[in-house]
């Protein structure tokens, strides 16, 4: 398995400063296609910021980080932001366009589609996360969960290969969480999507993941299966984590 | 007190009640309340006593509203006649008047074009944008200047005057800064280090130059930079320096608003694929415009109030044209001049609050559609 280009993401020795502050210290992480990674850890421990990393929405100073065996350069940055898909925590929905318009503004500036079928597909992606009632309303009429869910399709309308969730219940109400995250856990195994997820959810870690990374100050600590991760964590900062966040 | 409780039945769903915030007893209190309303009330009736009865009688009591000048000389009030009889002047200033048919054809299809573009739901807006900026301005120009070829006289820029130069003076000034502020805005912001210099040096070099000299620089300097032989024309000096003076006060306004909305926006733009242009174009402009109409609609009033100061550089805008009608001799009279003044402050009033009244409106009607946050 040295072929690099079986990878979907794959992350050498990657270092990024902010001024002097090393933010991310030598990570190297390496994801198969269809493999579904949660990464945890305290908050200012760099898992947003590693993610962010993979479609360019943060740049690093040392290492290597390759999509889809492309690696990340200024000349192909755009390409791997075609494959890549990525929901915020904030959702960032474009709060001057309608939940349709949300959907079809990449697919017809980026992808070329004709806007009809750029329309067909959206409307296909807002019933699967239940919003096909909501094309027409306006950002600001929807609550936090209704907007997660049409950042949701909005991201899949591009049919990315590998999807980021920068925590994407965070900003929820408790009712709306698990609502969502149900949702990316069925969307994400139906379209076989390759997924990095930054979340606090450790239930949703427990079920869904293939592989639990753990960070702390800039680093990777621990990388396991979530089963061995939760049970039986082996480095002491992860064992300090689960015993306060697990109680 | 028991700590428990269960709801045994649901609570009614009521009407709202009586409005409580605008009724009249509500007004009296704001107004008498108390003893410093009580005052404040009584100052301001005060001045309206005061102020009012003699504005009456002087604009309209007192005024002169038929009769010659003997009348107005005669008259202690405003002297609207010497108004109506110089109106033509102050609509087309020189203008030859068997001509003037043509100014009025440019006036009635930009109104045709401005009420087109400016109305909710027109029908083929995209058509009227390109008739409004590209056909229109090329056609004023033609209709105006004359082509002797078409049969149309031609008409120096010199006699161009009054309310006609003011309004090409301040249509120029709003089209050509609007755009140019978003490019300067943006330029500000970029990370190429030249784009960046070049854009703020503009920007803080027209905001540190009073307009005058900005007018004066305009129309000595321009014809310098320009081939041997090509002088431009008396008019389009000032023309250029309104409207780079004016796209530098744009191009702040802008920024505002670009500060203003969520770094977020752009990021998820980012991240579905889309390039610099397409988020600027499809996603920040649209939201930082709507931001900043408020902004941006003192920006035209000012522009329009500006256009007065073309009057140094020897154009006859509107303002030129009432100040030296008020000096004919034969309308010489004690009201001439505050009659004279106070029309143009009213009809710079009138644009101005019209402006300030259709921002309002747009913000209004977008708020309603899209709500008032962002992200």
């Amino acid at each position: 398995m040295t072929d690099t280009s079986l990878r979907a993401v794959e992350i050498e020795h990657l270092n990024k400063w902010y001024g002097a502050f090393h933010v991310l210290r030598d990570i190297n992480v390496s994801v198969t296609p269809g493999e579904r990674i949660v990464i945890c850890g305290p908050s200012g421990s760099g898992k947003s910021t590693l993610i962010r990393c993979i479609n360019g929405l943060e740049d690093f100073q040392q290492g290597r980080l390759a999509v889809d065996g492309m690696d990340l350069t200024a000349g192909s940055l755009a390409a791997v932001r075609r494959d890549v898909g990525m929901v915020f925590q904030h959702f960032n929905l474009f709060s001057h366009l309608s939940v349709l318009q949300n959907c079809t503004l990449a697919p017809v500036e980026v992808r070329k589609m004709p806007r009809r079928a750029a329309g067909d597909l959206a409307r296909h992606y807002l019933a699967r996360v239940k919003m096909a009632d909501y094309a027409d309303k306006y950002p600001a009429q929807l609550s936090g969960g209704e907007q997660q869910r049409v950042a949701i399709a909005r991201a899949l309308c591009m049919s990315p290969k590998i999807m980021l969730f920068d925590e994407p219940t965070s900003a929820l109400d408790p009712e709306a969480v698990k609502d969502v995250l149900d949702l990316i856990m069925t969307l994400t195994a139906e379209e076989k999507t390759t997924m990095l997820c930054v979340t606090h959810e450790m239930g949703f870690a427990r079920q869904v993941a293939d592989r639990v990374i753990f960070m702390a100050g800039g680093e990777i600590v621990e990388i396991n299966q979530p089963e061995a991760f939760f049970t039986a964590p082996q480095h002491a900062r992860t064992k300090l984590f689960l015993s306060q966040i697990l109680r | 007190m028991p700590a428990a409780y269960v709801r045994a039945t649901p609570a009614p769903v009521l009407p709202p009640p009586a409005a409580t915030g605008r009724s009249w007893s509500g007004l009296l209190r704001n107004l008498v309340g108390a003893p410093q309303s009580l005052l404040l009330t009584g100052l301001v009736l005060a001045l309206i006593v005061w102020l009012v009865p003699e504005l009456l009688r002087y604009f309209v009591f007192d005024a002169v509203w038929h009769g010659g000048a003997a009348a107005c000389r005669a008259a202690n009030g405003a002297c609207w006649t010497f108004i109506g009889q110089k109106l033509p002047y102050f609509v087309y200033g020189s203008y030859p008047p068997d001509q003037r048919w043509r100014v009025n054809l440019v006036f009635a299809i930009g109104a045709g074009l401005v009420i087109w573009l400016l109305a909710p739901r027109a029908p083929a807006r995209r058509l009227g944008t390109w008739a409004a900026f590209l056909v229109y301005p090329a056609l004023a120009f033609v209709l105006l200047y004359g082509w002797p070829a078409l049969g149309l006289k031609r008409v120096s820029s010199d006699l161009w005057g009054g309310m006609l130069v003011t309004l090409i003076v301040a249509t120029f000034g709003i089209v050509v800064s609007l755009p140019l502020g978003v490019l300067l805005a943006l330029g500000r912001r970029s990370h190429l280090p030249a784009v960046h210099w070049a854009s703020a040096g503009f920007i803080e070099f027209m905001r540190g130059v009073p307009m005058i000299a900005v007018l004066f620089m305009a129309d000595t300097m321009l014809p310098l930079f320009l081939p041997e032989g090509f002088e431009p024309d008396r008019l389009v000096r000032p023309l250029v320096g309104v409207a780079l003076f004016a796209s530098a006060y744009m191009a702040e306004v802008v920024r505002g608003g670009l500060q203003a909305l969520p770094k977020g926006q752009s990021e998820a733009g980012k991240a579905l694929g889309l390039r610099y242009w397409g988020i600027e174009r499809l996603i920040v402009l649209p939201q930082v415009l709507r931001l900043t109409i408020p902004a941006i609609a003192s920006t035209f009033i000012g522009l329009f109030k500006d256009t007065t100061l073309v009057a140094t550089v020897g154009i006859f805008d509107f303002l030129r044209t009432v100040d030296s009608a008020r000096l004919d001799p034969n309308w010489s009279g004690p009201t001439i001049t505050t009659t004279a003044y106070s029309f143009a402050a009213l009809v710079y009033f009138v644009c101005c609050f019209g402006m300030s009244r259709y921002a309002l409106g747009l913000e209004r009607r977008l708020a309603a559609r899209y709500g008032r946050t962002a992200g």
